[in-house]
């Protein structure tokens, strides 16, 4: 008995917590997920404004409930809210009913239980219909808001999506590429979507939008951000190992910034020293899931002190770790294996571009 | 039919292992499915506590991400297949269904002893691919990342659930036939006790869907090992048409594990509030209705994967279809309660637990089902909430009801009531405890499947490891006590709760042909005539109106 | 729905018989918790129904799949199902239906007491099934050999109806190795360092043309094979040895793909030419290795030929399109499941048989055999469902 009355108290304690307390754009951690020996090598020679703006931490902001609202499609909150009322209306019946009858009808010495009828066609027929009705409206709500978020507008913003496991990577229409997502407010944005190895899925909070991401097809998603911020980007569909590290930021600048940003970014790598792209690319095209620079184990050897070294092969030959030795690594990572690790390394021909291929070897090169 | 005496109790009707092993008696198969069953919970539950102890912390707390990633895919594995859709039919179905009829036997002894061998077969499968590396692709094997991976484990535990599937299927055949042929003069199908309707309606379930798991996972074997092409979109598959195959099994195999569950507890809360249960009819409806509405909702579980809006908008509408007869149900339970005598002996308590916590799990089922929200909830806690609601705050709190309120016949014991009825309040609390908190995480954002997580989320994720470890520590115990009544517990009498349904005319335990005199067949959920005279709450039966002596 | 036979009080064995002992009560083949015959024979009755209802969802996967695919790619399916033999198909449903048909009359047989009967036409039916296999076996094994298989075995000769299908060498469109594999060819010796590139020629009356090489493949001659590695390792044309420790059979033999392999008759010479020249030397390798000019030539016939019917077929309907191994997936699949069911069915029999002849099945005890031919029946509606649409697609 009392400890359904505590349920109930905590039900009721949610409830009202669900009254809008938004918080400040708080400090949320910044990018967690990186490990520790990241911090051991220089930063990449970004112009500082769009450094700064990256390592924003990312709003955890919101009600009780519900993360910020950054996004038109954010609207369907609207549902959210009202399926909650209606849940704990119904909860709070259904227990108030329970916990009443079962006090008020407990077996005592000569106690009874009193004739009733079995049945009531009126009130088993009420409480089929009203329901049916609420889940009608319930329905409707549910598929307005949907289409709002698979109609295509008229004119969107296309930005490419390229997801693998277990890096994302945006196409700008500018030709750069970033694993986090840039979009400009109030701009209805398309998101088209494939992916290289298995099942992803897009999927921002704030932003209230998801979508699997499928090998071989493209997947579309459709929204207009509404709120300038720093929000989570998540992969929503479990794709390995490091699914829970497949996480970036998406950023909402203000028009005009958006532009400037992915320009001047797309310059500064243009331009950036090979040894910082080469870092860049490490961190944030997948090979820091598999390769350290500290000299620590993982799935691949690692990268501190390689360059130059003799190697020995699984065919018994022997190779020097030199750029042409990186290069095949990169394209045809079966050729020259290393006893002792996996042959599981996937291909990334077709993925990095010739200066950042040179750029990982002169950044292994500066590992010695 | 079995042989051995058939003047004593099951228990002593024969002797020696082999009488065990080779046994066609369905309370004997029903008890060993009960074993295996219990040690399977305890396997699931603990690597769902190696999964909560991880949470504790973002990053590596206990294990890295590949240990994490087949922690999580066995709990969900051996939790569905070992546990929950074997659960009430396979243990306590065996047990109890013929009894319930009147009847000496299911209708294929046979075939029932074939089907706990095809469990025990799979089990062994599903538990050897931990031993050969462990799969990590999740309980639903998508693919294509479960084409990946290495060969031994994916073979074990795909063959292993291919087995289970049809465990499941010859078992709910065999109910299917039994109640339909097995029925005394008398008891007609609206003379039925629910639990019956209910075991019928999953056996229709079992029977229809689970072949589709069948050629599924069979089709996944042979794509992973010969790489035929269908789900491989490298070959020209389709990765998507697994999930609509695989679900379409999956969604009417979570009403095989409700089904039965609201079976019990129509059957429970009758025997506790002393009276009829409200509304027979429509619960019996619902039942069936269930059964075959959950065939055609499949796709909510993949509004987000490329589905057109069409079919979205399809089954977006038929899953509130499905929703309304569970609602009905629950008014059907609650409205049973009015007026009546309602005795808190654990089975209750269990019951009553359920009525709130399948309130809670159907009532977040309306969330998923609403397109727009689904999109943002999908893959996230929330959806991990409320399906634990529904099957382990419904399904296994109904299957512990069944447990407690049937073990008196079934054993000849009762457990002990104080300790049981502790138990009983430390699973709702710990229960609540452990999933509240992931509806806000879930519907703030926190992404399911995850090892690590970003450090807003941790609050709620203690929180839920606390709750689990008071869940845990409940479960455990009462394995505990259920296996010591069998030597120390009370001797049962025939009816202990007063219950009007045809198994309590049978001694406790059953003799091997579970009634030595062919048993009356009389109207069910009245309880006029039952009289209460013990100080120890032991109800009499007293079915003819004089003081006739208690049987212990 | 209680079928007519609403039967018994609570059955209860107050009888007072214990163990087997009493089968006064009991007609033989009637187990104990039923009533009567009757009751047995219904219960088993409404158990195949049920049981073939669930076969039927087993097999409903596979019907989708198939739905689903043609759908999408409908000329797939139009092009690839010429590699079946309707011929074959046609016979197997004969087949089948003749022994639907014996299984039938078993069941009046066991009804009508008739022994002899009963053996007759069980006979019949495990005949038949049998026979359905045996055809199952020409058709599977023929496909084997033509590499007309699933997914990534799906290899079979190409015809270009006189174009190239390759470009710049590399790999052939729609399939890993969309040709025929060429003879083996000697080339020695097999010395670290070499490198090697190969032509194939085809001359015809018309002319003659350089066909475009898209893989090669070395393997070693004889036993040797899987104790030493492969010494020459293939990326592209050419080739170059990389191992130093290869000690087996001196001689190495390539397999040359290539495509468009135009396997039009006797007058067609497929000629291939391999050239040799000693790889830069590099730290490993011994230098000063003696150069040896134009191996391997020679001139051989393909290895393979395709039968008459599948060359008419390749000479018009040109090469297959993209994936067209998905048609040959499903349909082994299908053909697959079916067939183990088919299998089953004559284990099922052979035991039936042997009962027969034993003498078990009596007028009041022929469940077995009822089972058994309803079972039969949907394993013969199945196929009369898989023949048209795998075989009569147009």
């Amino acid at each position: 008995m009392k400890t359904i009355c505590t349920s109930i108290a905590i039900c009721v304690l949610l409830a009202l917590g669900s009254v809008a307390h938004a918080q400040d754009s708080a400090a949320g951690a910044p990018a967690a997920g990186a490990p520790a020996d990241a911090a051991a090598a220089k930063a990449p020679a970004l112009p500082a404004w769009i450094q700064e703006i990256n390592d924003r931490p990312w709003d955890t902001g919101g009600t009780f409930w519900l993360p910020t609202k950054a996004s038109l499609q954010a609207d369907s909150d609207f549902m959210f809210y009202a399926v909650l009322a209606l849940s704990l209306f119904f909860l709070t019946g259904i227990t108030a009913f329970v916990v009443y009858f079962t006090i008020k009808y407990r077996h005592r010495p000569g106690h009874k239980a009193e004739p009733s009828s079995h049945h009531n066609d009126a009130l088993e027929i009420t409480w089929s219909v009203i329901p049916t009705i609420i889940c009608v409206f319930l329905f409707i709500g549910g598929w307005d808001g949907y289409v709002s978020m698979q109609t295509r507008p008229a004119e969107p913003l296309l930005i490419k999506v390229t997801a693998k496991k277990w890096v994302w990577d945006f196409e700008y229409p500018n030709g750069w590429h970033s694993p986090n997502l840039h979009v400009p407010i109030d701009q209805p944005i398309e998101l088209q979507m494939t992916s290289l190895d298995v099942l992803h899925a897009f999927y921002v909070p704030p932003f209230r939008v998801k979508q699997d991401i499928v090998p071989r097809r493209y997947t579309y998603i459709y929204f207009t951000p509404s709120r300038l911020g720093t929000y989570r980007l998540y992969c929503a569909e479990y794709c390995g190992m490091n699914h829970s590290l497949m996480k970036e930021k998406a950023f909402v600048h203000e028009a005009a910034t958006w532009q400037r940003f992915i320009d001047e970014a797309k310059a500064a790598e243009q331009n950036m020293d090979p040894k910082d792209l080469g870092k860049m690319v490490w961190e944030k095209k997948g090979c820091i899931a598999c390769h350290t620079i500290d000299g620590g184990a993982k799935v691949g050897p690692t990268w501190k002190g390689s360059w130059g070294q003799q190697v020995k092969l699984t065919d018994g030959t022997t190779a020097t770790v030199d750029a042409a030795y990186v290069r095949t690594s990169i394209m045809e990572p079966q050729k020259q294996l290393q006893p002792g690790y996996p042959p599981s390394m996937p291909t990334y021909a077709g993925q990095l571009s010739e200066a950042e291929i040179n750029g990982v070897a002169a950044f292994i090169e500066s590992l010695k | 039919m079995s042989t051995g005496n058939p003047n004593v109790s099951y228990f002593e009707a024969s002797h020696g292992i082999k009488n065990w092993l080779y046994t066609l008696d369905h309370k004997r198969i029903g008890l060993m499915y009960l074993f295996g069953i219990l040690t399977a919970l305890m396997i699931g539950g603990a690597f769902a506590l190696l999964v909560r102890i991880e949470l504790m912390a973002p990053g590596e707390t206990i294990v890295g991400p590949e240990t994490y990633n087949r922690l999580f895919t066995l709990h969900g594995a051996v939790m569905v297949f070992l546990v929950i859709i074997p659960g009430v039919p396979a243990a306590l179905g065996n047990m109890i269904l013929p009894i319930q009829l009147g009847a000496p036997d299911v209708a294929f002894p046979r075939l029932n002893l074939f089907s706990f061998y095809l469990w025990c077969t799979g089990a062994a499968c599903l538990l050897l691919s931990i031993v050969f590396g462990a799969i990590d692709t999740g309980w639903t094997f998508y693919t294509p990342y479960s084409l990946g991976g290495d060969h031994t484990p994916v073979m074990l535990a795909i063959g292993g659930a291919f087995l289970l599937g049809f465990s499941s299927i010859f078992t709910g055949l065999n109910f299917l036939v039994t109640i339909h042929k097995f029925r005394p003069q008398g008891m007609g199908w609206f003379q039925m006790p629910l639990n019956l309707w209910a075991l019928y309606a999953t056996a229709l379930m079992q029977v229809l869907a689970t072949p589709v798991l069948g050629i599924t996972l069979l089709l996944l074997f042979m794509e992973h090992f010969l790489h035929i092409g269908i789900f491989d979109p490298t070959l020209g598959g389709d990765p998507v048409l697994f999930q609509h195959f695989f679900w379409f099994y999956s969604h009417p195999a979570v009403y095989i594990m409700i089904v039965p569950a609201m079976g019990v507890i129509s059957d429970v809360l009758t025997t506790f509030s002393r009276k009829p249960i409200f509304g027979y009819r429509f619960i019996a409806y619902s039942s069936v209705s269930l059964a075959l509405l959950s065939f055609l909702v499949w796709g909510h579980h993949m509004f987000v994967s490329g589905q057109s809006k069409l079919a979205n908008m399809v089954f977006s509408a038929l899953t509130f279809t499905v929703g309304i007869p569970a609602a009905i149900k629950v008014f059907n339970w609650t409205a049973t309660l009015y007026k009546g005598d309602i005795r808190l002996k654990t089975p209750m308590i269990y019951a009553l637990s359920f009525l709130i916590l399948f309130t809670i799990g159907g009532l977040t089922g309306l969330f998923l089902a609403i397109l727009s929200t689904d999109v943002h909830l999908h893959d996230t806690y929330f959806v991990v909430a409320h399906f634990h609601y529904v099957m382990m705050g419904s399904g296994l709190v109904a299957f512990l009801c069944g447990l407690h309120y049937w073990w008196p016949k079934f054993t000849g014991r009762m457990y002990p009531e104080r300790i049981a009825q502790v138990c009983a309040v430390g699973v709702f609390i710990g229960f609540n405890l452990t999933f509240l908190p992931q509806f806000v995480m879930g519907s703030r954002g926190m992404p399911r499947r995850y090892w690590d997580y970003d450090p807003e989320f941790a609050i709620f994720h203690q929180i839920s490891t606390i709750g689990a470890i008071i869940l845990g520590i409940s479960m455990f115990t009462q394995v505990i006590y259920l296996m010591a009544s069998f030597k120390i517990g009370k001797k049962a009498p025939k009816n202990p709760w007063g219950a009007s349904t045809l198994e309590w005319d049978a001694p406790s335990p059953p003799t091997l042909y579970n009634f030595p005199e062919p048993p009356e067949v009389h109207e069910i959920y009245e309880y006029d005539d039952i009289v209460e005279e013990s100080p120890d709450n032991w109800v009499r039966v007293n079915r003819k109106g004089t003081g006739t002596k208690a049987e212990h | 729905m209680t079928a007519g036979h609403d039967h018994h009080a609570p059955h209860g064995p107050g009888s007072g018989h214990d163990d087997h002992g009493d089968h006064g009560t009991h007609p033989p083949g009637i187990q104990h918790h039923y009533d009567d015959a009757q009751h047995q024979f219904d219960s088993g009755k409404l158990g195949i129904w049920f049981f073939l209802a669930q076969e039927v969802l087993f097999f409903s996967a596979l019907f989708v799949a198939y739905v689903l695919y043609r759908h999408h790619r409908p000329e797939i399916f139009a092009y690839a199902h010429h590699y079946l033999d309707v011929k074959w198909g046609a016979i197997n449903t004969g087949v089948l239906i003749v022994s639907s048909l014996s299984a039938a009359w078993a069941v009046r047989c066991a009804q009508l007491a008739q022994r002899r009967g009963l053996i007759l036409c069980l006979s019949i039916t495990l005949v038949c099934a049998c026979g359905f296999l045996a055809i199952k076996y020409i058709e599977y094994t023929h496909k084997i050999h033509e590499h007309i298989l699933f997914g990534k075995k799906f290899d079979p000769c190409v015809s270009s109806g006189g174009q190239h299908l390759l470009t710049n060498g590399d790999h052939c469109p729609g399939t890993k190795r969309s040709a025929c594999r060429a003879a083996d060819v000697d080339l020695r010796p097999d010395q670290p360092g070499w490198q090697v590139a190969c032509k194939v020629k085809e001359t015809t009356p018309t002319g003659t043309r350089e066909l475009p090489v898209c893989e090669m493949e070395a393997h070693h001659h004889g036993p040797a094979h899987a104790a030493n590695p492969p010494c020459w390792e293939i990326s592209q044309n050419p080739w170059v040895c990389k191992a130093g420790d290869f000690n087996g059979t001196p001689g190495v033999a390539a397999l040359v793909h290539y495509g468009d392999h135009a396997l039009r008759g006797s007058s067609t010479k497929i000629e291939l030419e391999c050239d040799a020249a000693k790889a830069p030397p590099t730290p490993d390798y011994a230098a000063d290795l003696p150069v040896v000019g134009g191996l391997g030539q020679g001139t051989f016939q393909p290895k393979q030929k395709l039968s008459d019917h599948d060359l008419g077929v390749q000479r018009s309907m040109g090469p297959p399109p993209e994936h067209t191994n998905m048609f040959f997936s499903i349909y082994f699949c299908m053909t697959g499941l079916h067939g183990i069911h088919v299998l089953a069915g004559v284990i099922v029999c052979i035991w039936l048989l042997i009962r027969a002849v034993k003498g078990h099945f009596t007028p009041q005890y022929f469940g077995p055999v009822d089972y058994f031919a309803l079972y039969w029946h949907l394993v013969d509606l199945i196929w009369i469902f898989l023949f048209p649409l795998l075989y009569l697609i147009h």
